[in-house]
Parts: C-alpha cells; sequence; structure tokens
C-alpha cells in the first residue's frame, strides 16, 4: 500500500501524462488539419480538439488536487510551498493558467499548445526529483519567503518564453522553407501565432520574469548572507548559483533586446530555450543541496 | 489519337514551364516586354515564312511557330534561337525544354490559355498574357493566318471555359496567399510601410490586395517617376526616386518587387548593409518578376522572410485537389475547341486541292457547254444561262458528298490516301500549300 508521497509521486507523473497526452493528441489533429494555408486559418480552433482539451482539463484538475492536497497536508494554506514537489506543482499551475489565458486569446491559441510538453516536462523533473531526494524548504526570514515565491514565479514566465521561443522557431523556419501545404516533408502547420505576436508574448514575459528572478536572486543571497554555507564544500550550491546566475544573464541580454535588435528572432529565442534550460538546471542542483 | 494534321507537322511549340525548369532556369530565357519585339523581328529575318508567336510570363517561355511543311525552322533552330538571343548556352536549358506538334502543340496552347496548364489552375492572368503575346505578334506582323486562328480560338476556348465551368472559383490568389505570409510574420499593419518597386501591371494588382492590410503608409519607387506617381495617386501613396532605394528599404516592412529588370535589383550583399539600419526588423518580401529582382540568398537572412512567384504559387495551388470536377469538365469543353480548330485547320489543308478539283470540274463543264452552245447557236440568252445553271448545280451537288468526307471528317485518318486519290483519279496538280 503506497503512502501518500508515493501517491502523491504517481498523481504528479499523472498530471504530466495527461498534459503529454493532450500535446500528442493536439499534434496530431494540427497536423491533420494542415491542409491549405489562408482560408484555413479558421481551422485552428479545431488544431486542439476536444480530446485534448479533455486531457488538458483532467491534468489540470488532477495537478489543482494535488495542490490542495499538498497544502492542507503541510498547513500551508496561503503558500503552498513547502518543498521541491510544492514549486514545480505551482509551475505547472501556473502554465495551465497560462495556456487557459492563449487559448482564450485568438492570436495565441497555437501556443498553448506548445506550452503543453514544457509543463509536462517540470512536472515529471519535479516528480524525479522529489522521489530521489526530496528538497523541504526552511523558511528562515522573509527574505526565504520571497526568494522561493519570485523564483517560482519568474520561472513560470521563463517556462512561458521557452514554449514560445519553441513556437517561434518552429514558425519561423516553416516560414523559411516555405513549404506549401499538403507536399511531402515540406508542410506548414495551420494556424501557428505570427512571429511577431510571439516576440511580443515571449519579451512579455521576459520582462516580468526577469525582474522576479533578480529579486530571487539578490534575496537568495540575502538569504545565504544570514544563514552561510561555504560553497568551497558545497559543490552543488556553487553549480546552483553558478547556473542561476548563468541563466539571469541570458535573461539581461533578452531584457535590453531593444537596444541591442541584432538579437532579435532566431537568436532571442535560442536564448529565451538556453535560459529556461539553465534555471531548469539550476533546480535541479538545488535539489542536491541538501 | 491520329492526327488530323499531315505527318510532317507545321505546327510547333517549344518551351519551358514551371513544371519542366525552375525558376533560375526560367529566368534566364525570359522575354522581357522590352526584349519581345526585337526578338520577333530576329526570328522573323531570319525565318521569313513562318508565323511566330512568343510567350512568356513568370512561369513558361514557349513559341509557338506555324511554318510550311517540311520548312524552316526545325526543332535544332528554335533551341539555337532561343540560345543565340539569350546568349546562352543551349546545353545549359535544352534538358528543361519540351517540344510539341500539331495536335499536342494545339492542345497544349489551348490548355495554357484556359489556365489549365497553370500552377494556379483557374487564374485569369494567363489569359491576359496570352492576349498579350498575340497582340505583340499581331503588331510586328509575325502572326499570320494560322497563328491568327490559332491564338483566336485559344482565347476563345479559354473564355467560354472559364464563363461555361466554376474553374476560377475556389482558387486561391498569389496576392491572397502573399497576405497570408506577411500576417504569418507580422501581426499589427497600422505602424508597417509597403514598398513597391516597379509600377507594372503585377504589382498594381498585388497592392490593392496589400491595400487591405490598412498599412501606415505605401511607398512606390520606380525607374520612371511618372509611372511611380501616376500609380501612387491610384493607391494614396507616396512615389520616389529609385535612386533613394536604400532609404526606401530601410524604412519598409512589406517590400513588394516587380520590375523588369534583367539582373537581381536587390543582393545579398547589399540587403544585408540595410539590416543594421534596420535595427533588424522582420522583412517580408514579395518578389514577383521574372528574372527575379531579389537575390534568393537574401531570404537566407536572419529575420528576412522571401518569397517569390514560384513559392506563391507552390501555395496557392494547395487546393487543385479539390477542383478536380471543375477541371475535368474543362478539360471536356476543351476538347471540343481543339477539335473545333483541327477540323478546320484540316480543312483549310485541303482547301487549295478542292478549289482544284471544283477548278477542274468546273472548266470540264464549261468546255462542254460551250461547244454545246456552238452547235447551237439559236439557244437564247436565258436558255444558255438555264444551263450554265443545271451544270454548276449538278457539279456542287456530285462532289459535295466527297468534299465534306473530305474537309470535316473528325475520323479522317483515311484523308491523306483521299487527297492522293483524288489527286490522281483527276489529275490535279494544286499550288503547293504555304501552310
Amino acid at each position: 500500500m503506497p503512502n501518500d508521497f508515493h501517491l502523491q509521486i504517481l498523481i504528479m507523473i499523472l498530471t504530466a501524462l495527461f498534459f503529454l497526452a493532450a500535446f500528442f493528441v493536439g499534434f496530431r489533429q494540427m497536423h491533420a488539419a494542415t491542409v491549405t494555408p489562408s482560408p484555413a486559418r479558421s481551422q485552428l480552433d479545431s488544431s486542439m480538439g476536444l480530446p485534448a482539451r479533455l486531457l488538458l482539463l483532467l491534468g489540470i484538475l488532477a495537478a489543482l488536487s494535488l495542490v490542495v492536497w499538498r497544502a492542507f497536508h503541510s498547513g500551508r494554506i496561503t503558500l503552498p510551498l513547502s518543498n521541491h514537489m510544492d514549486s514545480f506543482l505551482l509551475l505547472a499551475l501556473l502554465l495551465a493558467i497560462l495556456i487557459i489565458y492563449c487559448r482564450a486569446t485568438r492570436n495565441l491559441r497555437a501556443l498553448a499548445f506548445f506550452l503543453l510538453p514544457v509543463s509536462s516536462a517540470l512536472l515529471l523533473v519535479g516528480a524525479i526529483l522529489s522521489f530521489i531526494s526530496p528538497l523541504d524548504y526552511s523558511y528562515h526570514s522573509i527574505w526565504s519567503f520571497v526568494h522561493i515565491a519570485s523564483i517560482v514565479v519568474g520561472t513560470a514566465c521563463t517556462a512561458g518564453a521557452c514554449a514560445g521561443a519553441i513556437t517561434f522557431l518552429i514558425a519561423s523556419t516553416q516560414l523559411k522553407r516555405k513549404g506549401r501545404a499538403g507536399a511531402e516533408g515540406s508542410r506548414r502547420w495551420i494556424g501557428l501565432p505570427s512571429l511577431a505576436s510571439i516576440e511580443r508574448f515571449n519579451r512579455t514575459f521576459i520582462f516580468i520574469g526577469f525582474p522576479l528572478l533578480t529579486i530571487g536572486i539578490i534575496t537568495g543571497i540575502l538569504r545565504f548572507a544570514q544563514h552561510p554555507l561555504s560553497i568551497t564544500n558545497n559543490w552543488s550550491l556553487a553549480s546552483k548559483t553558478t547556473l542561476a546566475f548563468a541563466a539571469w544573464f541570458i535573461y539581461l541580454l533578452l531584457v535590453q533586446l531593444p537596444f541591442t535588435p541584432s538579437f532579435r528572432g532566431q537568436r532571442a529565442a535560442w536564448l529565451s530555450i538556453l535560459g529556461f534550460t539553465l534555471f531548469l538546471a539550476a533546480y535541479v542542483a538545488a535539489n542536491w543541496m541538501n | 489519337m491520329q492526327s488530323l494534321i499531315p505527318p510532317s507537322s507545321r505546327l510547333l511549340a517549344v518551351g519551358l514551364n514551371h513544371r519542366s525548369a525552375p525558376l533560375s532556369v526560367r529566368e534566364t530565357l525570359a522575354f522581357s516586354p522590352a526584349q519581345l519585339p526585337p526578338a520577333l523581328a530576329r526570328f522573323q529575318s531570319r525565318f521569313p515564312s513562318a508565323e511566330v508567336v512568343i510567350l512568356s510570363t513568370c512561369n513558361r517561355v514557349e513559341i509557338y511557330v506555324a511554318r510550311p511543311l517540311r520548312a524552316e525552322p526545325s526543332l535544332d533552330h528554335l533551341v539555337a534561337f532561343l540560345s543565340e538571343f539569350h546568349s546562352l548556352p543551349a546545353d545549359q536549358f535544352q534538358t528543361h525544354l519540351y517540344h510539341l506538334e500539331d495536335r499536342a502543340a494545339v492542345e497544349h496552347l489551348f490548355r495554357v490559355a484556359s489556365s489549365l496548364d497553370s500552377m494556379v489552375v483557374g487564374e485569369t492572368q494567363i489569359l491576359a498574357q496570352v492576349k498579350h503575346a498575340y497582340a505583340a505578334a499581331c503588331q510586328l506582323h509575325s502572326a499570320g493566318s494560322i497563328t491568327h486562328a490559332l491564338f483566336q480560338r485559344a482565347i476563345a476556348a479559354a473564355k467560354n471555359v472559364h464563363d461555361s465551368t466554376g474553374l476560377s472559383a475556389g482558387r486561391l490568389s498569389l496576392a491572397s496567399v502573399a497576405i497570408d505570409l506577411a500576417r504569418s510574420v507580422l501581426d499589427r499593419f497600422h505602424d508597417k510601410t509597403v514598398l513597391c518597386i516597379g509600377a507594372g501591371k503585377m504589382a498594381g494588382l498585388m497592392l490593392k490586395n496589400l491595400q487591405g492590410l490598412a498599412p501606415q503608409r505605401i511607398l512606390i519607387t520606380n525607374r520612371s517617376l511618372d509611372r511611380a506617381q501616376a500609380m501612387a495617386a491610384q493607391f494614396h501613396a507616396t512615389a520616389a526616386p529609385i535612386d533613394t532605394l536604400d532609404s526606401l528599404l530601410t524604412s519598409a516592412d512589406i517590400i513588394l518587387t516587380s520590375t523588369g529588370a534583367t539582373v537581381p535589383l536587390l543582393t545579398v550583399a547589399h540587403f544585408k548593409s540595410l539590416l543594421k539600419p534596420r535595427r533588424y526588423r522582420p522583412a517580408v518580401i514579395i518578389d514577383l518578376a521574372v528574372p527575379r529582382d531579389v537575390e534568393a540568398a537574401v531570404g537566407e537572412l536572419d529575420n528576412v522572410y522571401l518569397y517569390n512567384v514560384d513559392d506563391l504559387q507552390d501555395v496557392a495551388s494547395g487546393n487543385r485537389d479539390k477542383r478536380a470536377s471543375e477541371i475535368a469538365a474543362s478539360e471536356k469543353l476543351l476538347h471540343t475547341h481543339v477539335e473545333d480548330f483541327l477540323r478546320w485547320f484540316s480543312a483549310r489543308d485541303v482547301g487549295p486541292l478542292v478549289k482544284a478539283l471544283y477548278e477542274y470540274t468546273h472548266d470540264l463543264a464549261r468546255a462542254e457547254l460551250d461547244a454545246h452552245f456552238a452547235q447551237h447557236p439559236e439557244l437564247t440568252p436565258a436558255q444558255r444561262a438555264d444551263l450554265d445553271r443545271i451544270a454548276h448545280r449538278l457539279i456542287g451537288k456530285i462532289l459535295h458528298g466527297p468534299v465534306t468526307q473530305l474537309t470535316t471528317h473528325t475520323e479522317s485518318t483515311a484523308r491523306p490516301m483521299l487527297a492522293a486519290a483524288l489527286k490522281r483519279l483527276f489529275n490535279l496538280n494544286p499550288p503547293a500549300d504555304q501552310f
């Protein structure tokens, strides 16, 4: 008979699988809907059809119920962040909210679709990390609270930007390839947002995410100053700090993009993906900190 | 199916199109509006006994020739003409050429004019281009009786197909595809600038559609500023001299090019130098020109999305399968027009023989009547006229059947044999036919 923790891990994996299934079902439908360009743009509505939407709903319900369960379980109803698992769950829920927002925004509907695998990856990484080495948060001061909250919300923003960047790369590659709809090996998906819309979406989330990550890093330093650990003796802390700073630097580049337009387009997209990957790596490093 | 026309072909069509040759080859053989008159003149001086019409569009370059039997130009002559006119070794394009003779050439032209051979089936621009090619040939007197009939009937057939079938309905226009692509890159147009390089008809058509995006401003530049100004007045746009091209390219978000330039107007090095002043803004470039105005490598630059005529047509042709029934109906209708033409052509072919037959019989009758009138001087003029009429009517009635068989029978696989028999039986020797 599994204990509560194992059951929670299972629900987390199940949630990830729901999101992943929604992605694959939606992918199949989206691919099939790719027939012709202009007149078929309206087919976007059906690109993530009912089965995919049901799977998404099931995933959101599973994640939400798990968050509620864990909040009551830990007694942290107002801020259900007692360990790493909660962070990943909250991240997935924030992304689910973003998915719902994108679904409701006409120009961004297809982007919701690309948020699914990112959300799923976060849940799976969270489940695996929590299972191997659960990291319980200790709130020594207000800085601990601000640090964790800002990092989680900031990471959700960078995850959104990462999904946007993946969408941008796919859309721009297809536009460059000029493949006609229907031609073997050169299908152009219908209904992807315009490159300008995706760029704006990414910019918005990087602009929101960057200050939060900055606050998270500063408060992390303050927290560390109050409860020092020797970086030289703690390789995971050193890795986490290095990775977080590297990711932060990448987002710094992206934030000042309007002043260095040569980073526009595909370069910015690759940087967004790299930045998010580094943050995810910092999470993994943090897991071994204790 | 056996040809109505005698084996030695007299109608030739040589050319290449979007299926047989890539754009890079087509553009090297294209005849610009300025090149067309000298090309026709040179052809006429080289082959004075032949009729010629040159059709040069963004999708095809075709030479239609009507010539006397076993006379010049041959296929090799036509290849050599293309090679010489464009100063291009024949081996660079010969593998992409197709050549059609007689019935096949007629069928091909009729299909071309009706847009059944177009990449975007149902488009009507090709009909205008066929008319234009024919008009140019008429103007330079390079078209003759055969090509007059061929092109006039092809144009009439195309009109009939468009009017009688739903071929034109449901097609995707190049403009709609271009707009869709622009929307795939840019999302708001109220702050965007459209630049049109060239003030031709094609650019005008595209610009008319792009106006629907309600861009902030439209700029038009052209080698002739007057033409740019005339077009600008039509589209509430701003005309600018071509020497300000760099600054225009810097400010433009959507660039439309459609000039008659024979070398690329926009090279990769040139556009690369403009990326920084453009602040690396995305650029949608629609190159409608053949030969292309924009080097293909420009499309490989970051944030530059370049589409040429083939790219647009390739997308637009995507819904061909959905219109299969209309295409089939059009093919069927076109077949009757082709048969009509071939019947006329064939009848025209045996015309001198029929004329000789009538002359022979009438001469015989005349001789007999004259002899009869000499023997019977008592006959009154009215009686003589009556006998004349009877003789001619009799000849008409006797010959009507055989002549009809010879000239209008569609299944006349034996036509050459019948013609030879007539010649031999009546010892006819019609003048050598010109066509």
